[in-house]
């Protein structure tokens, strides 16, 4: 029988991530929502050694804001879920290249962003024209916004999906996501000085937007 | 305090990133400058409204998907032949659409061989040789058809996994001995119908073993070993 010996293709995926050093966390970066230290080290662990239920449970965890994240780059649906996809794939394949448990949620989150800007530029001539988060099929999670609110929130979302790649990740990750400069530095591989003065750029660039607007 | 020096530090005003001192001086200068209060006052809005911004959740299926990845990920061998005809070089896609002419020319002689078969079975020696003949043309274009596959591999061949490259080139040894051996078979005796077929089958299976070259050597991405995710 022809090719009867099965061969071993190597992985798709051979990244090597190095020590956290490389990628530039050596402590822990808080999550907005609780789960403490000790348990999201369990969960990588878990995860580590092919836990699918403790893969499942970081999923959950994650899922909302890498989505949200996700979404506000691509502003498509089944793009997000593709790129929410690839990114949680990535992360649990190369686990086991983490050295430093507590550089995880960096790590995810620099993995998620590089995703997200390597499908904008593969996809670059199908982009589609603006379109609202609001407009976007799926199910809203647990807020109810006033009308007024759901009106700025729609004008601000337009306003983001303008911004130049490299505004938009510091402000998605600093005025939506939370995280402080510190923290987006280490994610983007760039100096807190860079990170300060990109959100002023792109909260400039937003309050220009708005004003034509005459939202503000 | 100047405007342009109060506007750097207003972002970081609103984050609460400022030193006392810093605050200090700029509360006092916005105090007299009605654009750097409106510049903060609006910064501040912006802030506001963004973490507001409505979520979305994914759908219930993605988690489903990233299982079954993950799973797939785990073990890949060699793929089943398939064509992903629109991602091939042009040069392929050329020596593919060859080959495929050829395997639809091969299939309409040997639908006449079979004709030809119920024929003889009729009219006697006529028969064996239309099938003979028919076999001929059939073994023609299955030279053609390796041939253009053959030049395919060749444009492809550096893409190969030395461990890959090293099955198949066994495998394409072990299909030529067979082929010399019908070969020579038929020069004893050309009018062996049996050994007409089995050689036809050889060449089939050198197709097929190509084509197999191709589809591999499409999959496996370049510099495997240097690719990195971010």
């Amino acid at each position: 029988m022809l090719l009867a010996a099965t061969i071993t293709m190597p992985s798709l995926l051979s990244f090597q991530p190095g020590s956290s050093s490389q990628i530039g966390l050596n402590y822990p970066i808080m999550w907005k929502k609780e789960l403490s230290d000790q348990e999201l080290k369990k969960l990588i662990q878990q995860s580590r050694d092919g836990n699918v239920q403790a893969m499942g449970t970081l999923y959950e965890h994650f899922k909302t804001s890498l989505f949200n994240l996700a979404l506000r780059y691509t502003y498509n649906y089944a793009a997000a879920e593709d790129v929410i996809q690839d990114v949680f794939v990535k992360v649990f394949t190369n686990l086991h290249s983490l050295d430093d448990d507590k550089a995880f949620v960096g790590w995810l989150y620099r993995i998620a962003v590089n995703t997200c800007l390597s499908y904008l530029r593969s996809h670059k001539k199908l982009r589609q024209k603006t379109i609202s988060l609001e407009d976007v099929q799926g199910i809203v999670a647990d807020r109810a916004p006033s009308a007024t609110q759901k009106a700025e929130t729609k004008i601000l979302d337009e306003t983001i999906q303008k911004l130049p790649p490299s505004l938009k990740s510091v402000f998605l990750l600093h005025d939506v996501q939370g995280f402080k400069h510190r923290e987006i530095a280490h994610i983007l591989g760039c100096s807190v000085g860079t990170s300060k003065s990109q959100l002023f750029k792109a909260r400039k660039r937003i309050r220009k937007f708005l004003e034509h607007k005459q939202w503000i | 305090m100047k405007c342009a020096k109060a506007k750097k530090l207003i972002s970081e005003y609103i984050d609460g990133d400022l030193s006392a001192e810093e605050v200090s001086f700029l509360e006092k200068h916005m105090e007299t400058c009605p654009n750097c209060k409106k510049l903060s006052k609006d910064f501040q809005q912006i802030k506001q409204t963004a973490k507001d911004l409505s979520e979305v959740e994914p759908s219930g299926q993605t988690w489903f998907r990233i299982q079954a990845r993950l799973k797939a990920e785990t073990q890949v061998s060699v793929p089943e032949p398939r064509v992903r005809f629109l991602f091939f070089p042009v040069q392929l896609r050329y020596a593919v659409s060859t080959a495929l002419l050829v395997f639809i020319v091969i299939g309409a002689v040997i639908i006449g061989m079979w004709i030809g078969n119920r024929e003889g079975t009729v009219n006697g020696n006529n028969g064996q040789a239309f099938a003979l003949t028919k076999i001929q043309e059939a073994e023609q274009h299955y030279k053609l058809a390796i041939k253009a596959l053959w030049e395919a591999v060749q444009v492809q061949k550096e893409n190969f996994d030395p461990k890959i490259a090293e099955t198949f080139r066994i495998n394409l040894e072990l299909i030529d001995a067979t082929l010399a051996d019908c070969k020579r078979a038929i020069q004893s005796d050309p009018s062996d119908l049996e050994s007409q077929y089995y050689l036809l089958a050889v060449y089939k299976k050198k197709a097929e073993l190509l084509d197999s070259m191709i589809e591999v050597s499409s999959t496996v991405p370049q510099n495997i070993g240097s690719k990195t995710i971010i």
